[in-house]
């Protein structure tokens, strides 16, 4: 155990010697998440509509009217054919096209229900479906306003009322659904980055085997590689969770206490992971591309943080419990913006134990006992 | 000056015998890719399916049975409960294993029959804002048809638009068609950018830069001598990725597959200059990933990979502009699903290609400087 100091101070010496590195790790985290909280948003605020008018009366001008009365809905272009609809979705002008057959003013004069074609460009369908329901949202509103006018449409109509209320996320603001997730994935992939150098490094340099003739031990010469650059991402974790609070104004409402040993041990476990890379390939250029597949990739796309965990098949969720980032990202969110307690997260956390320690063992395993 | 092709050959043959000596390497490069691709492409899956459900049933009447069961045959849902208390939907509404609450109140039955309004609440986990969101409509959508079967109300009378929605390229609105084309582009990316990144930065570490530099080689035909072989891996991974998207998952290839072939090449231009660059800025390996990731990860998250762009606010569509995966991105997707022509993506292809003249261009103007 005596032997932990030395190692961890070298290393520490290391780290100071490249200010360039450790500012860098400090103020990338804080930089990615400015800039992603604030850019990424799930609410779609703008929706380029083409729209043909084959009737040109004053219900069909009317009908764009309202479609565009809000701020949403922006008519980017007028056609004569309903054909040229297609060349403005291969532009990427505009994701709909609104098509008002002729005879729409008589047929509705007549208290017809008159069809209208809706033309989406489904290419990104998280969009498109949002997109649909708001322009179909406008239409149905005219529909009733309509029957209201003409007194044939009750204003309480009876059946179920759907009364919905919104939890934890009350005004449904997609950052702060992001900030949570992201902070598990801006951590791992430093951490896995960063670790999977510095054993590779004295492999690469040969330095390795001035340590293999000291008398510092395999489990000694890893936790005192490990421990400085957990000290690191507790300081980027603290700076992330300050930023969130007070730029984003997302809430911390669960224990502070859950969420620090929590990120605690997803950190130890994310460095493990880069440790133990490190060890196994010994080269940085392997143990880099590596540790990008199964670090960086998995913790943005495995972990729920982007995709529900829930929709993936099996075989993939079964994946997806090797992944830490999948723990972390479930609690972040549950201490987030709910107060879940210790039982809701306990699997969580034991799991993120478990994987720190099979990393951190697998890492020693590969210390070479004599020089080869 | 004048290039020497034989010179070149001679780098890119030296460069090719390093990048393969590590027998790990072809794996890495060649394999990965597309296991990346099958695994990303499974989860990648955003429609909104299984929302854990759970049914709050203080009527236990044929109604509120009804409306368990017919919101359980719906795909988006999963039915995890039936209880009878509000308090134990809030504690799953916390502990995550109910996502939507239902809560069929008293005397449900009754009111319908006697065709008065009955308040259903809907309690929505809005941690996922947007899965939230079409969730809350899901189920206002099966609860107005279950009221509109049990209390009847005749359709008004009135002239009104009846809304025919036709969905183009992704008649599904499959959101792993739209995710797809973006994994191709960020497993591209990865792989090469990394490749160039610490392709000069690793000669600088050994020292071997100074033999180099005491060889007649210009600093141009090194870089190129060094890029060719990485583009020529890009290509092969390019090929490779794009072959398991349409054969693994269907995903139609519309395009011309001689199109995206060129728009792969032009694509890699800006991804190796952008690794070259980073490479000449960093004095270890260590620096260039972490200014390769700093390039990286905005470009997937900002780049409209994930998130639709028009969502963004200015600056941050500004910010996007800049990032080639932004554009290669679009392209791909054009390519893939609208099976755009040349003609469309010319506005693209050229911000592809102006950027990737102004990334190389300084990368090579800084490597020159460097080592004169």
């Amino acid at each position: 155990v005596r032997t932990v100091w030395p190692i961890l101070w070298k290393e520490a010496l290391h780290i100071a010697r490249d200010p360039r590195s450790l500012l860098a790790s400090l103020a990338l985290p804080l930089l990615l998440l400015v800039l992603f909280g604030a850019a990424i948003r799930f609410d779609v605020t703008d929706v380029a509509v083409v729209v043909v008018d084959q009737d040109r009366s004053a219900a069909s001008r009317e009908l764009v009217a309202r479609l565009t009365a809000g701020d949403t809905v922006r008519v980017i272009a007028h056609e004569d054919d309903p054909e040229a609809i297609e060349a403005h979705f291969e532009g990427r002008r505009a994701r709909l096209g609104l098509v008002i057959p002729p005879g729409y003013a008589a047929g509705t004069a007549r208290g017809r229900a008159v069809p209208v074609q809706l033309l989406v460009d489904g290419t990104d369908a998280t969009f498109a479906g949002q997109a649909l329901g708001i322009v179909s949202g406008i239409v149905g509103d005219v529909t009733l306003r309509e029957a209201r006018a003409s007194g044939s449409a009750p204003d309480a109509a009876p059946g179920l009322v759907a009364r919905p209320r919104v939890w934890f996320n009350e005004a449904l603001d997609g950052t702060w659904f992001v900030v949570p997730g992201l902070i598990a994935v801006i951590v791992s992939v430093l951490a896995a980055m960063v670790t999977s150098q510095c054993v590779a490094r004295e492999f690469e340099q040969d330095t390795i085997e001035q340590i293999l003739v000291s008398p510092v031990s395999g489990p000694a010469f890893m936790v005192g590689k490990l421990l400085p650059y957990v000290g690191i991402g507790m300081a980027q974790v603290l700076t992330v969770l300050l930023a969130s609070r007070f730029v984003f104004g997302v809430p911390i409402r669960g224990s502070l206490l859950l969420l620090g040993l929590g990120t605690l041990l997803y950190l130890t476990g994310s460095m493990a992971l880069g440790l133990m890379l490190s060890a196994v390939l010994r080269s940085q250029q392997v143990a880099l591309q590596v540790s990008i597949l199964v670090g960086m990739l998995p913790s943005l796309l495995l972990s729920g943080f982007i995709f529900p965990i829930h929709n993936m098949p099996t075989p993939l969720q079964a994946v997806t419990y090797v992944v830490p980032a999948r723990y972390f990202v479930a609690i972040a969110r549950a201490l987030f913006l709910k107060d879940a307690g210790l039982e809701a997260i306990a699997t969580q956390m034991v799991a993120m134990t478990v994987f720190a320690g099979v990393m951190l063992l697998v890492a020693v395993s590969r210390f070479p006992r004599r020089l080869a | 000056v004048t290039l020497s092709a034989r010179r070149i050959r001679a780098v890119a043959q030296k460069e090719l015998r390093h990048l393969f000596r590590d027998h790990r390497m072809r794996p890495i490069l060649f394999v990965a890719p597309v296991l990346q691709l099958i695994v990303l492409g499974l989860a990648a899956n955003l429609d909104v399916q299984d929302v854990r459900l759970l049914v709050v049933d203080a009527d236990r009447s044929p109604v509120s049975r009804e409306i368990a069961a017919r919101l359980d045959a719906s795909p988006a849902f999963e039915l995890v409960d039936v209880v009878s208390s509000d308090a134990a939907a809030e504690a799953a509404l916390v502990d995550g294993s109910a996502e939507l609450v239902v809560v069929v109140p008293r005397g449900a039955q009754r009111g319908l029959a006697r065709r008065e309004p009955v308040d259903v609440p809907i309690l929505v986990d809005g941690t996922d804002t947007n899965r939230a969101l079409l969730a809350q409509s899901y189920a206002e959508r099966i609860l107005a048809r279950i009221s509109a079967e049990r209390a009847p109300v005749p359709a008004p009378p009135v002239g009104r638009p009846d809304v025919r929605v036709r969905v183009l390229y992704n008649p599904a609105l499959q959101s792993r068609w739209f995710m797809l084309p973006a994994i191709v582009v960020m497993v591209l990316a990865i792989v090469t950018m990394l490749l160039s990144a610490l392709a000069v930065v690793k000669e600088r570490e050994k020292g071997t830069i100074e033999q180099l530099s005491v060889t007649p080689i210009q600093p141009v035909e090194l870089i190129v001598g060094k890029l060719l072989p990485f583009a020529g891996v890009g290509l092969v991974v390019a090929l490779l990725v794009t072959g398991a998207a349409v054969g693994v998952f269907g995903l139609p290839l519309r395009g011309s597959v001689v199109v995206l072939v060129a728009m792969e090449l032009l694509f890699l231009l800006s991804t190796l200059g952008f690794g070259l660059l980073a490479s000449t800025l960093a004095r270890t390996q260590q620096q260039a990933m972490l200014a390769a990731m700093l390039v990286l990860l905005p470009s997937f998250l900002l780049g409209g990979l994930f998130y639709p762009i028009e969502n963004m606010p200015g600056w941050a569509r500004a910010l996007a502009d800049l990032s080639p995966v932004r554009w290669f991105g679009v392209m791909v997707r054009a390519l893939f699903l609208q099976g755009a022509g040349f003609t469309s993506l010319a506005r693209e292809s050229a911000m592809l290609a102006l950027l990737g003249a102004v990334v190389l261009g300084t990368a090579m103007l800084r490597f020159r400087k460097r080592s004169a």
